[in-house]
């Protein structure tokens, strides 16, 4: 039985001259887990908040339960029995979990007085019915990410839902939480829920879904049953490319010194102790609270070293202006992109061109001839769709990635730290940057790999460190093995 | 125009360039100050009419009036773009006004003391620059050593440099046989030359336009234009980058109180021949909102001071032969100022109920 149809869906958003979406068709079934996949800019975000009710379409149909629906808002797409759960938390922090579930449907005692005795109690009924281990009564200030996504999807689940919209649910979670929450899915799908699955991961869309909805420039492409898909195909259904994901390298062998942490303090703990040389990729995993943000601060110089901790090249980094010229051999793929890879509001080129302006004579800069010329061939080089002349905020999510990602691996840096490089990029934009990160470290460039993803270790460390409780400690080959992950992100190695 | 693009869009539309923009935020600007002067000489006039013909005619019809305009227009153009290229920096300085005063005083101060002729007009102009730099520089230094707001610190300087000069020109440095309060008179030879007698008309102008296509140019032709510009937008970015973020501090605020001195320099060396107390009359302040409503845009300033200059002069010959107050002008600023800032806002609220991206 369909219980939501999505027919030739159409829409344009007038601002930025964007056609998200240009004829895209869906159906769900009950207790189906349906993925939709696409390349950044595909239309996948745009066609979910269609469905929840947060885009009034141009043009098309949608139907629940066969019959045609019209929502002007999200409470509309509510009352029909669809949730969203958001990729970024969309809960009151400050309330507890039953509080979260019972806003505006608080349940009363007397006249007028909220009866949170009775709100956590259904709250634990409804956990309890389909497994949820979040406490209800717990603040969700205090929740981990993990925590606050069963609150979101539980919350939906209180709404009455009946399709469940899972927006990357999966983009801030451990391999093991990832587990809990796939095992959480599939009491719902047994339950008669109808799952619409937005994900880059193959791995997980493979694991979890019954079909595949694959979008490409706002268009249906095809749907594919799961079961007919490996992660190869399910790259090249994605983006055609001839080939499936990077293939890793060979490892180079290492040589000069290119950045030392000496004793360098962390507020996680003990001083680390880390080089990383010329031609090889070193990679640091940790699960967030491990103090990999403030390794990431420091090697990129956002936080001020201790005296003698931090070396480039033997030359001391102190974390300031005084760095300005070293820095320039560094690229830095941060994890916080917007903040830190982007100036948002500033023409896309002149970001695109950041770390090379430098290079141009003024008279070819204020010809704009060559800086033109180049710029559109990175975004060609990178995949990057859009008016390179407006603002980066204009592009789409995955562009202004590929932007980051085009800008600081273009040329030959000498240092590459790559924080969660693969963090909201689509299977094929993944391999293309791992494929440039390999080819950097041919060219002898020093690449520090940081990650919550042990996975991308796997694939393109060559020495590869676990983060725990703020200490460093090497993991043995046979850690980076599937199977094994868990238990090395939670300090089994450390 | 052609397009860059990284790949094909075939259906985004071209947007217009960021000067056609401007200009056409301006010519609405200019629409919507005649509408509310309009609406104005029909509720504060007995005789609208005339009010009206006063405001709009007078300003063209009168001897020399257009060349005053352009006189008026120049200084307030130039202190927008000083303003203007602090504001690209990320660095909202609301020093103008006392800058400009110094600047005056400054110029005024080595007009008269330097030999007559072009030395002491160059050193009236560098003197005066150095002026309007050095009220700028606590708070550059502030910003540059210890992150101080400069918004703050640019005000609190300011206001100190505007009661000091007060008192200067007032006190030690006063020309005793001057009726006014002002300084000695700066000698002829040394003064701005006079380019349309018999009005005061000087190369002013020419020199606010000429900064304009110069600012211009640096940011939008330039290396470090394009660095400015970045680090005013992201300043943690631009460090990341390599950026010379210790200066890009500091020079911009510094350079925009040069300008506002350099402006102040041509008001000495203008009509008023010296430095006459209160003769900043709140250009820096006016400087800001033609920066507003030029939409941050070099090339635009010169035209918005310009409307500012025609409001003012409108204002005064209305306010001669009716019953118009004179602070009519006044109130079409203020009014213009906010529709120009609440476009934007305005804009996002319409995306927003259209149902588009925030």
């Amino acid at each position: 039985m369909q219980l939501l149809a999505c027919s030739g869906i159409h829409k344009r958003f007038p601002s930025t001259g964007t056609q998200a979406l240009a004829g895209a068709d869906f159906f769900l079934e009950k207790g189906e887990v349906h993925a939709l996949v696409g390349e950044n800019g595909a239309g996948k975000s745009t066609l979910a908040r269609v469905v929840c009710g947060l885009l009034e379409p141009d043009a098309g149909t949608l139907s629940v339960d066969g019959r045609p629906v019209r929502f002007r808002s999200h409470r509309d797409a509510e009352r029909s029995g669809i949730g969203l759960v958001p990729q970024h938390s969309m809960l009151a922090p400050g309330l507890t979990v039953a509080e979260n579930l019972a806003l505006g449907h608080e349940p009363r005692r007397g006249l007028a007085f909220f009866d949170g005795r009775r709100a956590v109690y259904e709250a634990a009924m409804l956990a309890d019915r389909f497994g949820f281990s979040v406490p209800p009564d717990a603040r969700v200030s205090d929740l981990g990410p993990s925590g606050r996504r069963e609150a979101e999807i539980l919350r939906a689940v209180a709404r009455g839902s009946r399709v469940l919209v899972l927006d990357e649910p999966t983009s801030i979670l451990s391999e093991e939480e990832s587990s809990r929450l796939f095992a959480l899915i599939r009491r719902l799908k047994d339950a008669g829920t109808g799952i619409v699955y937005i994900s880059h991961r193959a791995r997980e869309i493979l694991e979890l879904a019954d079909r595949v909805t694959v979008l490409r420039d706002g268009r249906t492409l095809a749907t594919v049953g799961a079961r007919q898909l490996d992660e190869c195909s399910l790259a090249e259904l994605i983006i055609p490319t001839g080939a499936c994901a990077s293939e890793g390298g060979s490892r180079g062998s290492a040589a000069e010194p290119v950045l030392e942490f000496r004793g360098a303090m962390t507020a996680g703990g003990a001083g680390l102790d880390l080089t990383v040389r010329s031609g090889e990729i070193v990679g640091v995993a940790a699960l967030e609270g491990n103090s990999l943000d403030e390794l990431e601060d420091l090697a990129a110089g956002v936080t001020v070293p201790g005296a003698r901790q931090l070396f480039l090249r033997g030359r001391e980094l102190h974390g300031d202006g005084r760095d300005a010229a070293a820095r320039r051999e560094v690229a830095y793929l941060p994890t916080d992109r917007e903040g830190r890879g982007l100036s948002a509001r500033s023409p896309a080129r002149d970001n695109l061109l950041a770390s090379r302006l430098r290079g141009y004579s003024p008279r070819a800069y204020a010809g704009r001839k060559r800086p033109r010329e180049d710029a559109a061939g990175l975004a060609a080089a990178f995949g990057i769709r859009g008016d390179l002349s407006r603002p980066a905020d204009a592009l789409s999510g995955g562009n202004r990635q590929r932007l980051v990602a085009a800008r600081e691996l273009d040329g030959r840096p000498g240092l590459v730290i790559a924080a969660n490089p693969a963090q909201g990029l689509d299977p094929a934009a993944r391999a293309s940057v791992f494929r440039r990160l390999l080819e950097l470290r041919e060219q002898g460039s020093a690449v520090l790999l940081l990650s919550q993803d042990p996975l991308d270790l796997a694939e393109l460390a060559d020495r590869s460190f676990i983060l725990y409780r703020g200490r460093l400690s090497p993991i043995p080959p046979e850690g980076l093995q599937e199977g094994r992950l868990s238990s090395l992100l939670t300090g089994a190695f450390a | 125009m052609k397009r860059e693009t990284g790949d094909l869009e075939p259906l985004a539309p071209v947007p217009p360039s960021r000067n056609v923009e401007a200009l056409r935020r301006l010519g609405l600007s200019a629409g919507l100050s005649a509408l509310l002067v309009a609406v104005l000489a029909f509720l504060a006039s007995s005789d609208p009419g005339s009010t009206l013909a006063g405001f709009f005619l007078s300003p063209f019809r009168a001897r020399n009036a257009v060349p005053s305009m352009l006189e008026a227009a120049a200084p307030l153009a130039i202190c927008a773009l000083g303003a203007l290229l602090a504001f690209k920096a990320g660095h909202f300085s609301l020093g103008g006004e006392g800058q400009l005063y110094a600047g005056a005083f400054m110029a005024a101060a080595a007009g008269a003391a330097v030999v007559p002729g072009p030395a002491g007009f160059l050193a009236a102009v560098l003197a005066g620059m150095a002026g309007g730099a050095l009220v700028a520089a606590p708070a550059a230094a502030g910003k540059r050593w210890a992150d101080a707001d400069v918004l703050l610190t640019s005000f609190l300087v300011s206001q100190v440099a505007l009661y000091t000069v007060d008192w200067a020109i007032g006190g030690p440095f006063r020309d005793t046989g001057n009726n006014l309060v002002a300084m000695p008179a700066i000698p002829a030879p040394s003064l701005l030359p006079r380019i349309m007698s018999p009005s005061t008309l000087t190369p002013a102008p020419l020199v606010a336009l000429a900064l304009a296509v110069g600012l211009w140019f640096f940011m939008s032709r330039t290396r470090e234009g394009t660095m400015l510009s970045l680090y005013g937008r992201n300043p943690l970015f631009a460090r990341l980058q390599g950026f010379p973020v210790g200066t890009l501090s500091w020079l911009p605020i510094v350079a925009g109180g040069a300008a506002h001195g350099l402006a102040g320099a041509f008001l000495a060396l203008g009509s008023n021949g010296t430095a006459v107390r209160g003769m900043s009359g709140g250009l820096g302040w006016s400087a800001i909102g033609v920066t507003l409503i030029a939409g941050n845009e070099p090339l635009a300033v010169p035209f918005a001071a310009l409307l500012f200059a025609w409001l003012d002069l409108g204002a005064r010959q209305a306010a001669i032969i009716s019953d118009l107050p004179p602070d009519a002008a006044m109130i079409v600023k203020a009014l213009v100022i906010m529709a120009a800032t609440a476009r934007p806002l305005l804009r996002r609220l319409g995306g927003i109920m259209r149902g588009g991206r925030p």
